[in-house]
């Protein structure tokens, strides 16, 4: 059917004045279509058979034909000369047709070969062949990515062992002013050892000059992937590559490696609304701000070398694992604070509970007159051992004050007791000792789980601590930032309290101490996705643990007998 | 941000929004390129020629003059949809309308060519369509116009351009190229990669024309789509 038979036109012939008798329906169908865009290279390039290029090239063995695609088509060849197996791509002819583009092509070219990076596919030799534009170059025994990637997906620390590769090579052309402006896994080789090659350096462009030309022969159209976007792979290309293909540099070509990664991660490509790729597979979280860096819509936001995205995934690449448990132990942080919270908590409830299993404990300290006769201790003690069955008797170093101590459960009978003693002491020794002074210490404050409680406390506090350093490796949010700062004005507010340094508890503004505390944990935890939020928590841990080992190491003086200390040598002991 | 220089990108749809209030010049460009599918709307509901003329040349006085694009969040990042509405708006508030027409009336934000866009409508109009479908086809004439103008000051031979552009509106696999050949004086392969490299170029210029018009340019296709369900 010829365009001049179409009636689809005459449909609505009304609006078809500004169109000059075309449809307009018709032009926005055909426009839209995508489907015609692959009888591009059916319509422009037909690989010529291995007979038909025998002829063009007599000085090569060719073995057979490797690949072909829009970019032209690749042959195995053997260099008869030299018996060396090269490869040998040829050029579309339609490419050629354009006056300019021997030139071109020799520039392109002679630029190309300077490019000897064991990582970029080298050039041997180019030119024309009887029809062909030719390209003679490296020939890399192996797959090209997207082989692998059709195979299965590829293990994240191959991605990480192949990306650095291509960066290297990518940095290297960049260094030398070429772009590649087609990084895509199809230009992504890897030979039996893994080592990877970038091909197709630069034909890109070489297909894109014709397309600025357009006042010239038409541009050359199988170089052309996608109707509109002249050359480039759509998937791959950076947006300022769609918008304005001619004007790309070489940060063109880290978004196009970005997209790679991405496939190479997650199998698929990325979708317009970026998804980060550890929500789609198992991975360490650094590679996603990798991915996500390379992928900035703004080329100014990506990596602006490509050996500095090379670094970032080196780094990532050499310690996944244990950044890995770290992030996973992270998850425990809070679970294992609330669990020190709960030990500090119950050791300070058994330290402050009253108990009545602690004795009344009643004394009387005496001192010499004058100079003591000898075996007063005995005499003392068996008057203390006649009068005072709960009775213990003790004495100063240097034998001028003794201390008698009732215990006993029952307030009465401890000072009952003391009393008897006060008495029968009195009368008979009270030429040489007088009564220095009597004390009373009620059974308040500590109970025998006292002895325990403070390592509680303290094991809540060291436990609260590892908690809030193990909450440190989990990867930081934005969520409740606002709480995590909150609580650290709060712990920062209880440090600069005066009184609340002190270690005894029932301080002044003990309150506003514990409140801040308080404060300062709940929107800790609230905020603990932030810095903020874990450094408030961590100072309320630490300042905890300091108040807990204070405790602690007083804990001696407070566990022996009142007035032991000033009366260390023991006479008579219950 | 690119660089102003830069004209496909400064022209973009994107940018205008982008800057939150428009950038005059961007605005200015894309609304004098898509002005008739507004008249024609406008024309659609008024008595008279005279009067949406005056309606038009106030709605866009009034819109570049505040650059309001606020509303365009609301209408998916489309300049079509957004122009769509924001005249709607126009037409619904009376008191808007009398003072854009005080204050708009001596001032033209662009040379508004009455004539061609009337004949247009005209045209249009018999096809008996409700306002808001006769500005959907309006506006895709107007794009494809655009577009086939392009293309036409790409083809350095305009009688080449007149004797291939046909065969952009048919199916591939039914196109014979004997005619034109021999029209042309081509041989038919020749015809055959012509045909076939002005249609890729016409494909491209239509998407780069359609992408001007949207925040998002991958937006592109359903906004193709939107604009051939138009004709549906």
């Amino acid at each position: 059917m010829t365009p001049e038979s179409d009636d689809t036109g005459m449909a609505h012939p009304d609006f078809s004045s500004p169109l000059g008798g075309l449809s307009p329906a018709d032009l926005l169908r055909q426009g839209a279509a995508e489907d015609t865009i692959p009888d591009g290279g059916r319509l422009a390039f037909d690989p010529p058979s291995l007979e038909e290029l025998a002829k063009d090239f007599p000085h090569l063995e060719i073995l057979g034909l490797i690949g072909q695609g829009g970019m032209g088509a690749v042959y195995r060849v053997r260099q008869r000369q030299l018996d060396r197996v090269v490869a040998l791509k040829i050029l579309p002819p339609a490419l050629g047709e354009s006056p300019s583009f021997a030139d071109r092509f020799a520039r392109e070219a002679k630029a190309l070969a300077k490019l000897a990076h064991p990582g970029i596919v080298t050039l041997h030799e180019f030119g024309r062949s009887g029809s062909y534009y030719f390209i003679l170059m490296e020939h890399v025994d192996g797959v090209n990515l997207r082989q692998l990637l059709q195979q299965g997906r590829i293990s994240p620390r191959e991605a990480l062992a192949i990306v650095p590769q291509v960066c290297d090579a990518l940095q290297f052309a960049h260094d030398h002013g070429i772009v590649h402006r087609d990084i895509k896994p199809e230009n992504l080789l890897i030979d039996r050892r893994g080592r990877v090659k970038v091909a197709d350096f630069g034909l890109a462009k070489l297909a894109a000059t014709d397309a600025d030309h357009p006042s010239g022969p038409a541009p050359a159209d199988p170089l052309h992937t996608v109707a509109g976007q002249v050359m480039g792979t759509p998937q791959y290309m950076a947006p300022e590559q769609i918008d304005n293909p001619t004007e790309v540099d070489h940060r063109a070509d880290i978004y196009a490696l970005g997209v790679v990664l991405y496939q190479m991660l997650t199998g698929e490509l990325p979708d317009q609304r970026l998804e980060r790729p550890s929500r789609k597979v198992k991975i360490d979280v650094r590679l996603d701000e990798i991915v996500l860096q390379a992928l900035e819509k703004n080329p100014e936001l990506r990596f602006q070398q490509a050996s500095a995205m090379k670094t970032r995934v080196e780094e990532a690449g050499v310690t996944p694992r244990r950044s890995k448990r770290i992030a996973a132990l992270g998850r425990w942080g809070i679970p294992v604070q609330v669990l020190g919270l709960l030990l500090f908590l119950g050791g300070l409830a058994g330290m402050l509970r009253d108990s009545n299993d602690l004795p009344w404990r009643v004394a009387i300290r005496l001192e010499t007159k004058a100079e003591p006769p000898p075996q007063l201790d005995d005499r003392l003690a068996a008057v203390t051992r006649q009068h005072g069955p709960h009775a213990s008797l003790s004495r100063s170093g240097d034998s001028r004050e003794w201390q008698v101590l009732v215990e006993h459960a029952d307030e009465f009978t401890a000072r009952a007791e003391i009393q008897r003693l006060e008495h029968a002491l009195s009368e008979k020794f009270g030429d040489i000792l007088q009564v220095k002074e009597t004390a009373t210490f009620p059974p308040t404050s500590f109970s025998r789980l006292f002895r325990i409680t403070p390592g509680l406390v303290l094991a809540g506090a060291l436990t609260g601590l590892a908690g809030a350093l193990l909450g440190m490796g989990l990867p930081p949010a934005n969520r409740g930032a606002l709480a995590g700062k909150i609580g650290l004005i709060a712990l920062v507010l209880s440090f600069l309290l005066p009184s609340a340094l002190a270690i005894s508890f029932p301080a002044s503004n003990a309150w506003t101490f514990v409140t801040l505390m308080c404060l300062a944990l709940g929107f800790g935890v609230a905020g603990s996705r932030t810095k903020e939020g874990r450094w408030a928590l961590f100072g309320v841990w630490l300042r905890l643990f300091m108040w807990s080992a204070s405790i602690v190491s007083t804990m001696p003086n407070l566990r022996t007998p009142p007035g032991s200390g000033h009366y260390p040598v023991q006479i008579v002991t219950r | 941000m690119k660089p102003p220089d830069d004209l496909f990108a400064t022209t973009r749809w994107t940018l205008v929004r982008a800057a939150g209030k428009a950038d005059g010049s961007a605005l200015a460009e894309l609304c004098s390129a898509y002005w008739i599918p507004v008249y024609s709307y406008v024309r659609r509901r008024s008595r008279s020629k005279e009067d949406a003329e005056d309606l038009t040349q106030g709605f866009f006085a009034q819109l570049l003059e505040r650059g309001d694009i606020a509303g365009l969040r609301r209408e998916n990042g489309k300049f079509r949809a957004f122009l769509l509405a924001a005249v709607k708006h126009h037409l619904a508030n009376d008191h808007d309308r009398r003072r854009a027409l005080k204050r708009g009336g001596g001032i033209e934000p662009f040379p508004l060519d009455w004539q061609e866009a009337d004949s247009r409508f005209q045209l249009a109009d018999e096809s008996g369509l409700p306002p808001d479908a006769c500005y959907d086809r309006s506006w895709a004439t107007t794009l494809l116009a655009r577009v086939l103008v392009s293309l036409a000051a790409e083809v350095a031979d305009p009688r080449r351009f007149a004797g291939l552009r046909p065969y952009l509106t048919v199916d591939r696999d039914e196109i014979s190229y004997a005619e034109a050949a021999a029209a042309l004086g081509m041989e038919a392969g020749a015809v055959r990669v012509a045909v076939h490299r002005l249609r890729k170029r016409y494909r491209s210029l239509l998407r780069e024309e359609v992408a001007r018009t949207l925040a998002d340019p991958a937006q592109v296709e359903e906004e193709l789509s939107a604009l051939m369900a138009a004709f549906g």
